[in-house]
């Protein structure tokens, strides 16, 4: 037993003290106290920002092509499901009687590109937010306790953009013709439907992979001719027919300002270009002015104003409204060409000026344009995405509506506006102007000559329609038209129809 | 069923890893390490526990025929490391006088270093192993005869010209890897000089200080360190330049006391690093790679991104080991060896990860305050901060909280020279505890055998008129006075009343020493 003994208060300075006359160091031990404080409040930081990542970020993160860690998930996780705007399921993981998980798609072929598959190198939605579907927001407990229970967490649900009736509709619709069509709101960026032809069933894609990846081309067209398992209205590049006027008359208004108010023009329906010619589709326009030649999709006028365009000016326009670039979309999609050089004939210049060269764009890629322009010149960015819900239906990320960029001024947007309104109430698209909603927009006919699949005739519509409440903005092609009168025109007014209600 | 054992596994080593974070902490008060044997048993437990069932779980992998590691050599390699950690831990400090709370959180470094190699590559993971029974003898060596060698105090300037002449070397012999020049080649040892180099420094620096603060000594010690620093900059080193500036920074701070020097320090490391943006092509590499490795995800991102990915996979409770893919990033046994660590073993793993290198921290800083002399306070200091800023260094690089510059987390990373200069690090750390340890009992020793405090030797130059009273704000006295503000923080919310006084606290081991002393 150790003996105790006091020392008094007094005895305690005087140890001190000879404890100092020991240390007679400069250093401070506060000082070194100090440096350690600096150091805790470094790695504090360390955790903080650790647990803030996990809790906020990672999410965002990992939902990355070049993350290869979705296995691991999928080990704990049961993919979450994709449904609609209104909630119908487009997508859905259940199980079987052995325990495997199987992916089912109630809408068959209908959401086919849009929504995509899981399996075979996955697509469309379920390859962009994979990992949101793979990551489960169920309560911790609920967690550790299915992990003890060797049963999988539920996994979040992605509310998709897509509005179900709409895009059912337009699937019936469009029939057995190859095209594709895209219907989004301008205002927001939100992509109500989004339909490309021909299509598949996605449950049943493991079966028919092998069949669907074949070559069964011999050509270079086969891009477009068959390939099942493109998304067409983001990836299909067509030629844009008479639709690019609208980016020929955009050009020509910013290059001679002063002249657009003057334009005349006489059309006689055919117009010679050196050794060939340039010719209008149902016959001479007579004279017109700048309205009615866009009206009319004269192309002896507008093959004249492109062969008046300053070439680099006309190609940097195009690159700022989005030739060449990546879109946006958060579903894989292509960049759109825009190819002409100051070496080309005037033939050459005159026929990309009303859409008949080698340029070549995408469905979306025009939908975002004529959008913008129904939005006063702000392009919004398109998006499939409507928000991230937890398996108890509770929202965890929202995808706001979201500005990519400004295309056109207000006073530009407005004045295309005109323009387009024209080709509804005079000119060639005016199959869509009875209706209770107000149209504008923009026909076209893709002519191409091809050795190999024959002369094809695509149609092209896009444009959007409002009422006081709603917009609704709309890209149609149908390729070759192979049903008569299921132009996209056709297709637009029955579209229209359908969403602002007969 | 595997299923289940993995994941108690994985909740088994968060939750043994968590209370021995915890304990390590506890441990840090004031109370004679005879009282403190008890925790230390249950430290030895937690340790021994998470390696075995680590150990457990790469078994159950392997005998799944995941795996292509030979089941028998598995269990010997998990023989010889248990044998090593109770070596260490139980049959050492009844040799040498070792500060056993150091000692334990060293070891647990090294069984998650032991774990998280051994599921990466179990070939590197012996060869990591056959290092650290290298770098443990240098460790014992030190702590045995540092005591004995004083004349290493007076080596100073050898210290600043070998490390000069090693970093020179590199310079000059060294071969570019991943656009920096780190290594020398010994016929088939590569071997990298600045992670000694670290060690040298914080010699010399704190030989310089200990001799004298004033400003020309002050000058001829920032330009030597300038030289350092510069010379790495040169190497394309930036992440050891960087803990070089720190180190000499905190040094001058605590030999000088003056906040100013601090401050001109961090004005010269702002122009130094604008300086380097715009100067060194890499160096905005690294910055742009930090600020958005999205952008170039499959070049310059690609090792943060990966790392990220891990991080975020994982999340808060890791996958579990083998369950992740940790393989896919680049470096990750050595400079990313966080990440690894995160996404297996999960994220609330590593912040106790993080915490327990704090508290590593705190350690030897404590160190640094208990013993007496100048260089030996400064030495311990340097040898922390060293510390403190390559872990700061190489778990926020991981995380992308700051750019990444490729330093190791001491104990865990694989890497030679990395792990030999821990373990030496620590040598001399356990060394300056042993030291502290004579300080004090020699300090008790005098008060014990009733030696009048006047007639102590310079008591009288000490005796002030009118410093008769305790000066709270005498800063001389505070060395105590800490001690006591250790007591308080952690008794506060206890009951007071059954608090001892604190004058019977210290009388109590005092006594023992002397009992001890004079056996």
């Amino acid at each position: 037993m150790t003996s105790m003994k006091t020392i008094s208060d007094r005895n305690l300075k005087k140890i001190n003290r000879v404890r100092k006359k020991i240390n007679k160091g400069r250093i401070i031990n506060k000082d070194i106290m100090k440096v350690f404080a600096f150091f805790a409040v470094l790695f504090s930081a360390l955790i903080i920002y650790l647990c803030y990542f996990l809790s906020f970020q990672s999410g965002s993160v990992i939902n990355n092509s070049y993350n290869r860690r979705s296995d691991v998930l999928k080990k704990s996780v049961l993919r979450g499901s994709i449904i609609a705007q209104d909630g119908s399921a487009l997508a859905y993981s259940e199980l079987d009687q052995n325990g495997n998980e199987i992916r089912v798609y109630p809408y068959g072929n209908v959401f086919a590109h849009v929504v995509g598959f899981d399996s075979n190198g996955m697509a469309g939605l379920e390859a962009s937010y994979n990992y949101y579907l793979l990551t489960s927001h169920l309560g911790l407990f609920e967690k550790i306790s299915n992990e003890f229970h060797h049963i999988k967490n539920t996994g979040d649900t992605l509310q998709s953009t897509l509005n179900a009736g709409l895009q059912n509709y337009i699937y019936q619709l469009l029939g057995n013709n190859y095209g594709a069509v895209i219907c989004m709101n301008p205002d927001t960026g939100e992509i109500y439907a989004m339909v490309s032809k021909p299509d598949f069933d996605p449950n049943d894609i493991s079966e028919i992979w092998d069949y669907l990846v074949e070559d069964h081309s011999e050509n270079e067209y086969a891009d477009l001719t068959d390939s099942v398992l493109l998304n067409r209205a983001t990836q299909g590049l067509y030629t844009p027919g008479s639709t690019f006027k609208l980016f020929t008359l955009y050009d020509y208004w910013l290059e001679h300002p002063d002249e657009v108010n003057r334009f005349s023009f006489d059309c006689k329906g055919i117009m010679a270009v050196g050794d060939t010619t340039i010719s209008c589709y149902n016959g001479a326009h007579g004279h017109e002015d700048l309205s009615a030649a866009f009206a009319n999709s004269c192309n002896c006028a507008f093959g004249t104003i492109g062969s008046h365009l300053d070439l680099e000016h006309f190609r940097s326009v195009n690159e700022k409204l989005l030739f060449g670039r990546d879109l946006p979309v958060d579903i894989p999609s292509k960049a759109s060409v825009f190819s002409l050089s100051a070496d080309d004939s005037e033939f050459d210049i005159m026929a990309t000026a009303i859409g008949q060269g080698n340029t070549q764009m995408t469905p979306m890629h025009l939908a975002m344009v004529v959008s913008a322009i129904a939005n006063d010149g702000v392009c919004m960015v398109p998006h499939l995405a409507k928000a991230v819900l937890n398996p108890y239906g509770e929202i965890t990320k929202q995808f706001r509506p979201q500005v990519y960029t400004r295309l056109f001024s207000e006073t530009e947007a407005q004045l295309l506006k005109s323009y387009l309104r024209s080709v509804v109430t005079d000119g060639t698209a005016q199959t869509v102007y009875p209706g209770n909603f107000q149209a504008y927009g923009k026909t076209g006919t893709a002519q191409k000559e091809n050795e190999f699949t024959g002369d094809y005739d695509h149609s092209w519509f896009v444009g959007w329609a409002e009422n006081n409440e709603q917009k609704l903005a709309v890209c149609v092609i149908v390729e070759n038209m192979e049903t008569a009168g299921m132009t996209g025109v056709y297709l637009s007014k029955q579209i229209f129809d359908y969403y602002f209600g007969y | 069923m595997i299923d289940i054992v993995y994941t108690i596994s994985k909740y088994l080593i968060m939750i043994c890893f968590g209370l021995f974070v915890i304990i390590s902490f506890r441990v840090q008060r004031d109370v004679p390490e005879e009282m403190k044997q008890q925790t230390y048993t249950v430290q030895r437990s937690l340790m021994i526990a998470i390696h075995a069932v680590a150990f457990f779980v790469i078994a159950l992998h392997v005998l799944n025929g995941d795996s292509d590691i030979n089941i028998w050599y598995l269990i010997a390699f998990y023989i010889a490391q248990l044998a090593y950690l109770l070596v260490m831990t139980m049959l050492i400090p009844r040799f040498v006088r070792l500060n056993q709370g150091i000692n334990h959180v060293m070891c647990m470094f090294l069984t998650v270093g032991f774990i998280i190699q051994t599921r990466l590559s179990f070939e590197n993971s012996l060869k990591q192993f056959v290092i650290i029974l290298v770098g443990t003898v240098l460790f014992l060596i030190i702590c045995f005869f540092c005591k004995r060698a004083k004349f290493l105090r007076s080596l100073t300037w050898v210290y600043c010209i070998m490390g000069m002449g090693l970093l020179m070397l590199v310079l000059i012999l060294s071969t570019v890897s991943r656009g920096a020049r780190l290594s020398l080649e010994v016929g088939p040892f590569s071997f990298q000089p600045l992670e000694f180099v670290k060690i040298l420094f914080v010699l010399f620096v704190a030989g310089a200080f200990h001799k004298s603060t004033s400003f020309k000594y002050v000058v001829i010690t920032a330009v030597c360190a300038a030289i350092h620093v510069g010379i790495q900059v040169l190497c394309n080193d930036l992440g050891s330049a960087f803990i070089l500036f720190v180190i000499y920074l905190m040094m001058l701070y605590a030999a000088t006391r003056r906040f100013i020097y601090i401050a001109i320090g961090t004005a010269a490391f702002a122009a130094a690093a604008v300086a380097a943006y715009h100067l060194f092509n890499h160096v905005r590499i690294r910055v742009s790679a930090w600020l958005d490795p999205w952008s170039d995800i499959n070049g310059k991102g690609y090792q943060i991104a990966q790392s990220l990915f891990a991080i975020g996979t994982g999340g808060w409770f890791g996958s579990g080991l083998f369950m992740g893919n940790p393989s896919s990033i680049p470096l990750v046994s050595k400079d990313m060896v966080i990440s690894a660590i995160a996404e297996e073993l999960g994220g609330i793993f590593a912040i106790f990860m993080i915490l327990l290198c704090l508290c590593f921290t705190l350690m030897i800083f404590r160190v640094s305050i208990r013993v007496s002399m100048t260089f030996y306070k400064l030495l311990a200091f340097g040898l922390g901060v060293s510390y403190a800023v390559q872990v700061f260094l190489t778990i926020g690089g991981a995380m992308k909280f700051i750019p990444l510059t490729g330093v190791t987390l001491p104990f865990v990373s694989s890497g030679g020279s990395s792990m030999l200069a821990s373990l030496i690090t620590l040598g001399i750390v356990q060394a300056l505890y042993v030291i502290s340890e004579s300080d004090v009992a020699q300090e008790r020793r005098m008060i014990a055998a009733g030696v009048s405090l006047s007639e102590f030797d310079g008591y009288e130059d000490l005796k002030e008129p009118g410093n008769d009273e305790y000066d709270e704000n005498d800063e001389y006295d505070d060395e105590y006075e800490d001690d006591e503000d250790f007591y308080d923080e952690e008794y506060d919310d206890n009951d007071n009343s059954k608090r001892e006084p604190v004058e019977n606290r210290v009388f109590f081991y005092d006594i023992n020493d002397i009992h001890e002393n004079n056996k």
